[in-house]
């Protein structure tokens, strides 16, 4: 789709932004525009680099190369707090309000910090609430609001210095449906009314499509995709980088030798109505899912749909609202972390999580804490050594110069060793290249036919399906469908559960 | 009703009630015997000291070790300025020629005191200014130390461990008062200002006070340059009240000391630091009692020398476990001010 | 031989500080917290050494240890632990506070006045080796210094105990994932700071020849200085800053005009304060410190 040419002196601009740290690639050759008046979503899988895109335009990261203008000017030198005076202001994905401070204070800092005097800025911060609709709630503690008053007073608060460009980032995480499509009408009319540029970072993909006029996606650090809505949203490549790619040849998919028999046993791990709350956000909403012994188990859901959540809660490291758990029979509820351990539950961290500064033997020493003392613990050492074969010769080296997939197998390895009956997984795919992740998947299906049962989380919907023998769909904290894997992958019921709308050609968008 | 005042204000009301405390005490024991009267007179100088510490770390979150430093310089200011040229001479001989003649007024050497303070302030406020947490702290504390083995060595200038004395006394309980509440009354109006007003954003959350155009580093060098010049001022009051300076006062004893005040009463608000400092003036002073025995009866409980110090920080203790936030939680008088 | 002398000094020196450098490095490792009551742990051990001196050596020496330890446990129970969790600035104050009541304390039970020091009182005796005429205390004093740094090397490095705490200092929920039980490590942590602290009591009373209940101040902030140069949250480098620390201390002693040196301390922590300056992300590089925005 053409463009006609932006015009500089009112636009916010990225040229080949580029940002590396500690040997990653967060962004690469990434361009934008954003011009006054216009609402720009931006998308794209977790790790995929949109905050750090946001960071750079905002003046909180330096980028490695390329440049940033803003009506014109570059921003290369300016701190932070310089940008609001020139008319950026921005939100954050966690609201970031003064905690001890009242709603009304919060808006008015914004005036001040540009400059105002304060009485001038009050007065400026009372008309913002009531134009948002919560100036009843001018004198409450910011810390004592609910999750969505809080995004609301963020956005007023960037509001208050009088914005020629606003950078939202997930103004709609947590917000319910409704609460979600009021933020659309607001954000709407705070464009027309303002006449400023909108940058809006969500994960809501019904939200994204229906609010903006051009779409930028993002994978992996870069670009992939640009226009409108309705182009971005039928884009192949756009529904791969979310769901993983579909044409897998040469990709093994598992044998499923015993899925029949596992169905009338008892489950190795069952969650029941789990409800879990971060403060006012609700995470999780009567989350019921089963892994049967020696089952491969996904559960899938775009970013933001609880999947930490649930991992965390079954590990023990966050407390529950309500709901129970059992594992192997016998109740989960009251123990800590390392008695969950101990009857053989272990977690391979988002991330992987992996201890830098110490040799790879010695990360490995770390995960057999909980079975050092066995008979057969130096057996099984060299049983997980002969399984990651990459890591025997790297026992000394430090962990940190491990790459991405060694340390995946290290994270995996690690946790084998504490003998576990049932492996968590975190987004075992997250940042990793394709081939690395064939690779992880491999091991992974061969520890579950030989009778470990895993559950994973993973955004990556297509790999994580060829392996497992039944996933669940998570979305915004409920689980929205399940069933066999296999038939899952080709259900038109798929896409809608994850996204929240049908991303094949010829469908009508709801 | 507080809702509506201006934080201006509220915050004026605040430090004329706060104001009206102190010199209602300063009333009462104005009667007292002398040696009471020196219990006040020291504890107003200190309570100028830990509001000027508030105005810093309470709006900036910032906890301050280095500001007994400035108080040190104050008094040192006081004594160059006020001691009789022939005493200067033969106690201070590495002083400058133009500084020996001089004898001026108390006055002058207590705003001195705070002028020289603050520009010590400036100059080394520029490079802290820029850490962050922790490492602030650890700097400010770098500070008091540098200063401590400035004052005790330099023996030409400042007397190195030996006693300056000669001063002319002038810190009666009405002064020290005066100034406190003269203090307070600042804390109020800075605390009320745009500018006070920004720096508590920075503390709130320094990550989104960028994003509305606060210069953290600016806000905090203002509050310490402001902060040294009151706690100047309490230094060279300080020096008219023991009538000597020695190096040694202005070290960890009264870091210790100011700090229990400022986070017993609550680090966080003005009613906070005039609280602290009254309680733990009453408990040192109970204690201090103590330490010299008392008789129950059938047996006499002999007092010892360190107990004040050992009860002060169990008392420190106990409202780091129990109230982290200080006898007022961090909220002033009469809910004045609480949404600040 | 004169340079041989100051070498001597210069790892003597350093070896001490390396050591109260580790005590407070492992600490602030583990719990986020710059232990300031660590040289009290040091003035305790001297008082009870000189408490004991009239006991057969091994004896005195196994029951001051055992005090340290338990001492060091009771205050990680008492204060410590009430307060994990809290921010930084409150764990600093809290450790200013016990270290302030228990020099008090001290004060309290034993006075304010300097008592002598007298514990094995041979080790004052010099000795002739290769030309130089040094004091035994020295020789001692190195011997400890190396078999301590050895010894916690060898315990962090290949111990299950010291690798768990050394990988609950980086990051205390996965090693909490792999079922680390992180109380335990955290009282592991305090043993070996407090053994480190009685090694540092032994040589350094020996040295001063007596007791004070404020003597520990002056090694904690030269530990501190140490641990500051060496990076918070590295344990190697809290050892390390030890002895640079050593090294610039017998430096500047031997270099600065004697008008100047009094003034060591001044310039050690100006020395702090500009390292602070420079290098404010690079110095506290654990990265749990850092803020994702």
């Amino acid at each position: 789709m053409d463009r006609t040419a932006v015009d500089t002196r009112n636009a916010l601009t990225a040229r080949g932004v580029g940002v590396h740290f500690e040997g990653l690639r967060a962004l690469e050759g990434v361009d934008l525009e954003l011009a006054r008046g216009e609402i720009l979503g931006l998308i794209g899988p977790n790790g995929a680099g949109k905050t750090t895109l946001v960071n750079v335009l905002s003046g909180y990261l330096k980028p490695s190369e390329g440049s940033v203008e803003l009506d014109g000017h570059p921003t290369s030198g300016w701190s932070p707090h310089q940008f609001p005076r020139r008319g950026l202001g921005r939100t954050f994905q966690a609201a970031r309000l003064f905690p001890d401070m009242t709603v009304l204070e919060n808006v008015e800092m914004a005036g001040v910090g540009i400059g105002l005097p304060r009485s001038q800025a009050r007065d400026g911060a009372a008309e913002i609430l009531d134009y948002l609709g919560i100036a009843g709630r001018r004198h409450v503690t910011a810390s004592a609001l609910a999750y969505g008053e809080q995004r609301l007073v963020g956005i007023g608060r960037a509001l208050a210095i009088k914005p020629r460009y606003l950078l939202l980032d997930e103004p709609a995480a947590g917000l319910s449906p409704q609460e979600a499509a009021d933020l659309l009408t607001r954000i709407t009319a705070i464009r027309d009314r303002y006449g400023c540029g909108i940058l809006v970072i969500e994960h809501n993909m019904q939200l994204i499509m229906k609010l903006c006029d051009r779409v930028q996606v993002l994978t992996r650090g870069k670009t992939i995709s640009t226009g409108s809505p309705a182009e971005v949203q039928t884009d192949a490549a756009v529904r791969e980088a979310y769901l993983g790619a579909t044409d897998q040849t040469g990709v093994r998919v598992r044998e499923r030798a015993q899925a029949a028999a596992t169905q009338d046993r008892a489950p190795l791990l069952k969650v029941n109505n789990l409800v879990v709350d971060y403060g006012s956000v609700r995470a999780l909403s009567n989350v019921s899912i089963s892994v049967g012994r020696g089952e491969f188990v996904a559960v899938i859901g775009p970013n933001g749909a609880g999947k930490s959540t649930l991992l965390s809660a079954i590990a023990g490291l966050t407390r529950a609202g309500s709901g129970t758990m059992s594992y192997d029979g016998r109740p989960l509820s009251a123990e800590g972390t390392a008695a969950r351990v101990e009857r053989g539950i272990a977690l391979v961290p988002e991330g992987r999580r992996i201890l830098s500064n110490l040799t790879v033997e010695e990360n490995l020493r770390v995960g057999q804490t909980t079975r050092r003392s066995e008979p057969d613990a130096t057996r099984r050492f060299d049983e997980v050594l002969e399984r990651f074969p990459v890591l025997r010769p790297r026992l000394k080296g430090h962990a940190g110069k491990l790459s991405g997939g060694e340390q995946q197998q290290l994270a995996i390895a690690r946790a084998l060793l504490a003998g576990p009956t049932l492996l968590l997984l975190d987004e075992p795919s997250l940042g990793l290249a394709p081939l690395m992740i064939d690779s992880v998947y491999e091991t992974l299906s061969t520890l579950s036919e030989s009778g470990l049962t895993i559950l994973l989380m993973e955004q990556n919907a297509n790999r994580a399906l060829m392996a497992a023998d039944r996933a669940y769909v998570l979305r915004h904290g409920t689980v929205e469908l399940d069933g066999e894997a296999g038939a899952l992958r080709v259900d038109p019921a798929f896409d809608r559960a994850y996204f929240g709308f049908e991303t094949r050609v010829g469908e009508a968008t709801p | 009703m507080t809702r509506d005042l201006s934080p201006r204000a509220t915050s004026l009301v605040l430090a004329f009630l706060l104001i009206a405390a102190v010199a209602a005490v300063t009333l009462v024991c104005a009667q007292l015997s002398g040696g009471s009267q020196r219990v006040a007179t020291d504890a107003m100088i200190k309570l100028t000291i830990v509001v000027a510490m508030y105005m810093f770390a309470g709006n900036s979150g910032v906890l301050s070790f280095g500001h007994i430093s400035f108080l040190g310089l104050g008094a040192y200011s006081a004594a160059w300025l006020t001691i009789s040229p022939s005493i200067k001479a033969s106690l201070m001989p590495g002083l400058p020629a133009w500084l020996i003649p001089l004898e001026l007024h108390p006055a002058a050497g207590v705003i001195a005191g705070g002028l020289l303070a603050a520009c010590v302030a400036f100059v080394f406020g520029l490079p802290l200014t820029r850490l962050a947490g922790i490492a602030a702290s650890i700097g400010t504390f770098a500070l008091l130390v540098i200063f401590y083995a400035t004052f005790s060595n330099w023996t030409p200038v400042t007397g190195g461990q030996g006693s300056l004395y000669g001063l002319p006394i002038f810190t009666t309980l009405p002064i020290a008062a005066g100034v406190a509440c003269l203090t307070i009354l600042a804390a109020a109006l800075y605390q009320s200002s745009a500018a006070g007003f920004r720096l508590r954003g920075s503390r709130e959350d320094p990550i989104a006070a960028k994003s509305v155009g606060i210069d953290t580093r600016r806000e905090r060098l203002v509050a310490f340059v402001i902060s040294a010049f009151f706690v100047g001022m309490a230094g060279a009051l300080y020096a008219h009240f023991l009538t000597v300076v020695v190096a040694g006062e202005f070290y960890l004893k009264l870091t210790f000391i100011t700090v229990a005040m400022l986070v017993i009463g609550g680090m966080r608000s003005l009613t906070g630091a005039v609280a602290g400092t009254l309680f733990v003036t009453l408990l040192s002073e109970l204690l201090r009692q103590t330490e010299r025995g008392f008789d129950l009866g059938f047996v006499f409980v002999g007092g010892r020398l360190g107990l004040q110090e050992v009860g002060l920080s169990a008392a420190m203790l106990l409202a780091l476990i129990f109230r982290p936030r200080g006898i007022t939680g961090g909220r002033e008088l009469g809910g004045l001010g609480t949404s600040r | 031989m004169i340079v041989l002398q100051h070498i001597l000094d210069a790892i003597n020196i350093g070896g001490l500080y390396a050591m109260m450098a580790l005590g407070i490095g492992l600490i602030f490792g583990i719990m986020r917290l710059i232990n300031f009551a660590h040289g009290e742990m040091v003035m305790a051990g001297g008082y009870a050494l000189g408490l004991l001196a009239t006991l057969p050596a091994p004896l005195a020496i196994v029951l001051s240890l055992a005090f340290i330890i338990a001492l060091a446990l009771l205050i990680e129970q008492a204060t410590f632990r009430p307060l994990r969790g809290q921010d930084p600035a409150s764990l600093l104050v809290a450790s200013f506070a016990v270290s302030y009541f228990l020099q008090n304390l001290t004060v309290m039970i034993f006075g304010a006045r300097p008592l002598p020091f007298s514990f094995a009182p041979g080790l004052a005796e010099t000795i002739e080796i290769a030309g130089l005429r040094l004091p035994l205390l020295q020789f001692v004093s190195l011997g400890l210094v190396i078999v301590a740094l050895a010894g916690v090397a060898t315990l962090l490095k290949h111990t299950a105990l010291g690798i768990q705490l050394r990988a609950a200092a980086e990051d205390v929920v996965t090693a909490r994932l792999s079922g680390v039980k992180v109380n335990r490590v955290i009282a592991f942590a305090f043993v070996i700071s407090a053994v480190l602290a009685w090694v540092v009591s032994l040589i350094y009373s020996a040295q001063i020849g007596q007791l004070s209940p404020a003597m520990g101040v002056r090694p904690l902030i030269i530990g501190f200085v140490a641990t500051i140069l060496g990076g918070l949250g590295s344990l190697p480098g809290a050892a390390l800053g030890g002895f640079v620390v050593g090294a610039i201390s017998v430096l500047l002693d031997a270099a600065l005009p004697a008008s100047l040196r009094p003034f060591r301390e001044a310039f050690l922590f100006g020395l702090v304060f500009v390292i602070l300056v420079m290098r404010p992300e690079g110095l506290l590089r654990v990265r749990a410190l850092q803020e994702r925005v």
